[in-house]
């Protein structure tokens, strides 16, 4: 084992070395930043500063104080009872309707900012309530713009030294044949190869979405008190990303969505139906259909309405029957899983951020699969199904479109299938070069791209107006009685459609051409190759698919640590709302996990995306051009994009 | 019919784990068993109006016999009044509870109302008290 | 006269052959008893029988015939996987053909409609089958 690590990661360049080791300076500085703090001498005289709470804001929204100065907070509650709470601090104080609170004298030491959140439910929209105090003089803006040169210098400078099939020093041609680990291996075999190991990895999901249904109709119409609301769009989303980083798409191996049409044309939940006869008509989905257009443009569509869909029970009910309905009705008409492919949204971005997961499920001698004529994993044998992703697993090489149902590891009579380990962007560069023409995963990956900013604005930054846009200035929860309650005026509805142009502007148009503006320059810089600006554009873009994962990470990390009692208490206590124990232990109470560190524990994720972002670039223009020079040229220039990206990300963390 | 490789046994035990996996749709009909209802208690759900109000909206009691009621808040900020009676319960929180408790010493149709801002409609989150003889 | 002369030609019938070869090697060290013949090519003629019955397509059916032999003589030697490819291979072609032979058999018969299909698949197994065993045993 030991040898084996030593070979994925040595590094024999020097300069290299340094570059790597200055990076990991980098991310410790940010990391340990909050370390830092400052003391001014206090006035003598406390500063009053008066906010108004109403929902779903606080104004002022952006507060300013200098460091050591000594402040009370006035709070004064237009409407229903809000709360009180700075990261970091252990207030949770409570501003009855239409009265005014006062806290403090206190003084804040910090180095940059701290965000005041609402601690009282207040309405749906109540988790993302949230106001700014930004310390004077704010440090930490600068020292992360600072970092992030450095993170893009280093990144620049570690491609300088020719890193041939490396990411970040580690190598991408090894892989780790998970299988073959002893003692887990066989175990881990054992199981897989077992029939019933997707039913019984699924069946938990069933459950949870049963729930997901039911509270989504009936439960509470609160959201943060809902199980659909809660445990969907906070634990899962968040999980989500963490799972295409560590599994790839594990989670479509546990989506219940499309089981029903899938055992519906098996006719077997546990076992292989003895005749090669599906209960489909078997019709074949349309080839120019059969991409990420609709994924992702669903993902997007999803976007448009997310101030309601993570917040309104109601629309998360119907949006899991619409899917289900749909998955199941296209398995009946197409059999296989032509809408886990093409159509489901989640099934999108997954897949897209699929390629650059540590995991994968491949052959391990493509000679053989090429050898073996029968090639049980597309057609099937007696112990699985042919590949329902419609791919040729044995020879597969890329993450996309594998659901990893694992079926060709059980209808494999060679034990030619398994489970591997390797480093994050193995395959970008071969899919990256054979990209011609794939517009809809390059748009994919802008959609996700620009949404993660966006979202963080949204969702967690002081801005009211976009939120409110996006809720069409609705105040209501809603469950299936009182959905009548969404009901927009003329005037939120012309709000929302603002909204729309912004998210689908930015995603669809805004960003993409910036994107192909750089690529254009990539390519006057390179001179004289025989890709063009449009091929440069398509390639280069797969360097957003680690990076915009990584954004989505730093999201995921706010989502959860701010806001992890409440999809425990669903899961464990009150999935409806209604006042339930089941568990008998205390509720728990909503606080904050180190809610102060999250931007020096989010910029260090994104300066890790960052680097890369860059040498993904890198990597995929050696398979273009097969030229360092010319490919380190295009990575600089992409590169300078990347960085303004993360700049742009700092200021919102940080700024 | 022949059998497969795989025994339709397995297949069945498996039909039984779907359908009590799909019963879980049922579980909020357990809401008469699982909800937090002490001996001689009420439970009363505090919505705003324009959902469901009080939640009863009416409840009877008996003269002279100790009540609890636990309010349990589902959206925002409530709280219950009883002017006649003399009780206030003070603010109940979203997804916590609180329980009051008192004994009636007269009979008569009582009104309750919500004493904490909670919705536009707020002046409109009303219910009755019925105290038997 | 001439039934021997049918078994006669069968046996001559290349698909036979390959069948008997294929078995051979997947039985390489392993002993060969009448079971283990009898029993991957009874579940081969059947699967076509009910596939046939089924009205599905001949070509994609056989060849999944051919998995259905690979994985009816693993079992027969308490294995899960093939050790290579190229036997793996030639039983899974064998089964291919042995499924087509099966086929085109019940196709006349369920044509001219002078027997009732079961009954000739009875005929067709015994014959096959009876032809392997004497070739192998």
């Amino acid at each position: 084992m030991s040898s084996h690590v030593v070979e994925w990661v040595s590094v024999k360049n020097h300069s290299a070395l340094v570059a790597l080791t200055l990076m990991v300076v980098i991310l410790a500085t940010g990391l340990t930043l909050p370390v830092f703090g400052q003391v001014y001498k206090a006035d003598s005289q406390p500063r009053i500063i008066d906010i108004t709470a109403k929902r779903f804001e606080f104004t002022p929204n952006i507060i300013h104080v200098n460091a050591g100065e000594s402040i009370i907070f006035r709070i004064r509650s237009e409407d229903v009872t809000h709360g009180f709470y700075i990261d970091g601090y252990d207030y949770h104080l409570e501003i009855p309707p239409l009265s005014t609170v006062e806290v403090g004298p206190m003084q804040f030491n910090e180095l940059g900012k701290l965000k005041i959140r609402c601690s009282v439910t207040c309405g749906p929209i109540h988790p993302f309530m949230v106001a700014e105090i930004i310390v004077e003089p704010n440090y930490v803006l600068p020292v992360f713009l600072v970092l992030t040169a450095g993170m893009f210098g280093t990144s620049v400078a570690y491609i300088g030294t020719r890193p041939k099939n490396r990411m970040l020093g580690i190598s991408t041609e090894k892989e780790l044949d998970i299988l073959r680990i002893k003692v887990i291996g066989p175990v881990l075999k054992k199981f897989l190869q077992w029939r019933g190991s997707n039913y019984a990895l699924l069946w938990p999901n069933l459950v949870i979405f049963m729930i997901v249904f039911a509270s989504g109709f009936v439960g509470n119409p609160t959201g943060n008190l809902n199980f659909s609301i809660a445990v969907v769009w906070i634990l899962w989303f968040a999980a989500v990303e963490f799972m295409i980083l560590l599994g790839a798409r594990l989670w479509c191996t546990l989506c219940p969505l499309p089981a029903f049409g899938e055992w519906s044309t098996r006719r077997r939940l546990y076992g292989v139906h003895r005749l090669k006869k599906w209960f489909s008509l078997g019709r074949k989905w349309p080839k120019q259909l059969d991409n990420m257009w609709i994924g992702a443009l669903s993902f997007l569509g999803i976007s448009l309405i997310v101030p309601w869909l993570v917040t309104r029970p109601i629309i998360s009910g119907l949006l899991f029957v619409g899917l289900v309905s749909i998955a199941t009705i296209m398995h009946l008409v197409f059999t296989k899983r032509n809408f886990c492919r093409s159509i489901c949204p989640a099934g999108a971005y997954i897949g897209y951020h699929s390629v650059d997961s540590l995991f994968s499920v491949r052959s391990r001698d493509k000679g053989t699969c090429d050898k073996h004529i029968a090639k049980e994993c597309m057609q099937g044998s007696p112990n699985g199904y042919g590949c329902p992703w419609l791919l040729y697993p044995g020879g597969n090489n890329d993450n996309t479109f594998c659901g990893q149902c694992f079926e060709c590891l059980k209808s494999c009579s060679l034990d030619n299938m398994t489970l591997k380990l390797r480093m994050i962007g193995k395959d970008l560069p071969s899919i990256a070069a054979k990209a011609k023409g794939k517009f809809d995963e390059a748009w994919m990956g802008f959609i996700r791209f620009t949404l993660a900013p966006l979202y963080m604005i949204v969702f967690f930054g002081p801005t009211f107006w976009i939120k409110d846009w996006g809720n069409m200035s609705n105040v209501y929860g809603a469950n299936w009685p009182t959905i009548g309650l969404l009901t927009p005026t003329p005037n939120a509805l012309s709000n929302w459609l603002g909204w729309a142009v912004i998210v689908g502007g930015l995603s669809l148009a805004v960003y993409p051409a910036i994107f192909y503006g750089f690529s254009w320059l990539a390519k006057q810089a390179v001179g004289e190759v025989k890709q063009s600006a449009k091929d440069l554009f398509l390639s280069f873009s797969y360097a957003l698919a680690p990076y915009g994962m990584t954004l989505w990470v730093a999201f995921a990390l706010s989502l959860i640590m701010v806001n992890w009692a409440y999809p425990l208490n669903a899961l464990l206590q009150d999935p409806f709302g209604y006042g339930w124990h089941l568990a008998p232990i205390d509720k728990f109470t909503w606080s904050p996990l180190l809610a102060n560190m999250l931007p020096y524990i989010q910029a260090p994720v994104i300066f890790i995306g960052l680097a890369f972002a860059v040498n993904s670039t890198y990597n995929i223009g050696m398979k273009l051009f097969e030229d360092h020079s010319k490919a380190m040229k295009a990575t600089i220039v992409m590169g300078v994009l990347h960085f303004a990206a993360a700049l742009i990300v700092m200021f919102i963390l940080a700024g | 019919m022949r059998q497969g490789k795989h025994s339709i046994f397995w297949e069945i035990i498996a039909l039984g784990t779907l359908i009590l996996g799909l019963s879980f749709l049922g579980v909020p009909m357990l809401d008469a068993v699982l909800k937090p209802s002490p001996p001689h208690g009420i439970v009363i759900r505090l919505n705003i109006v324009e959902s469901s109000g009080f939640d009863p909206s009416v409840i009877t009691v008996k003269r002279g016999e100790p009540v609890k009621i636990i309010l349990h808040g589902m959206d925002v900020s409530h709280s219950l009044v009883v002017p006649d009676l003399g009780i206030d319960s003070g603010p109940v929180e979203p997804g916590k509870e609180k329980v009051v408790e008192f004994t009636p010493d007269k009979a008569g149709t009582f009104v309750f109302y919500c004493g904490t801002l909670c919705s536009v409609k707020h002046h409109f989150m009303r219910g009755t008290i019925v105290v038997e003889e | 006269m001439s039934e021997v002369k049918k078994q006669t030609e069968l046996i001559e019938n290349s698909a036979l052959k390959d069948i008997v070869e294929a078995l051979r090697l997947q039985y390489e060290g392993y002993s060969i008893t009448r079971d283990s013949i009898v029993n991957p090519l009874t579940k081969v003629v059947e699967y076509i029988y009910d596939a046939h019955q089924a009205h599905l397509t001949n070509k994609e059916q056989c060849s999944y015939a051919g998995s259905v032999l690979v994985d009816a003589t693993l079992e027969e030697t308490h294995r899960r996987f093939a050790s290579d490819v190229a036997k793996a291979n030639k039983v899974y072609l064998a089964g291919i053909k042995l499924a087509n032979l099966v086929w085109r058999r019940l196709d006349e018969v369920t044509q001219t409609q002078h027997k009732t299909p079961f009954a000739t698949l009875g005929q067709i197994t015994d014959q096959i089958v009876e032809a392997a065993c004497r070739a192998m045993l």
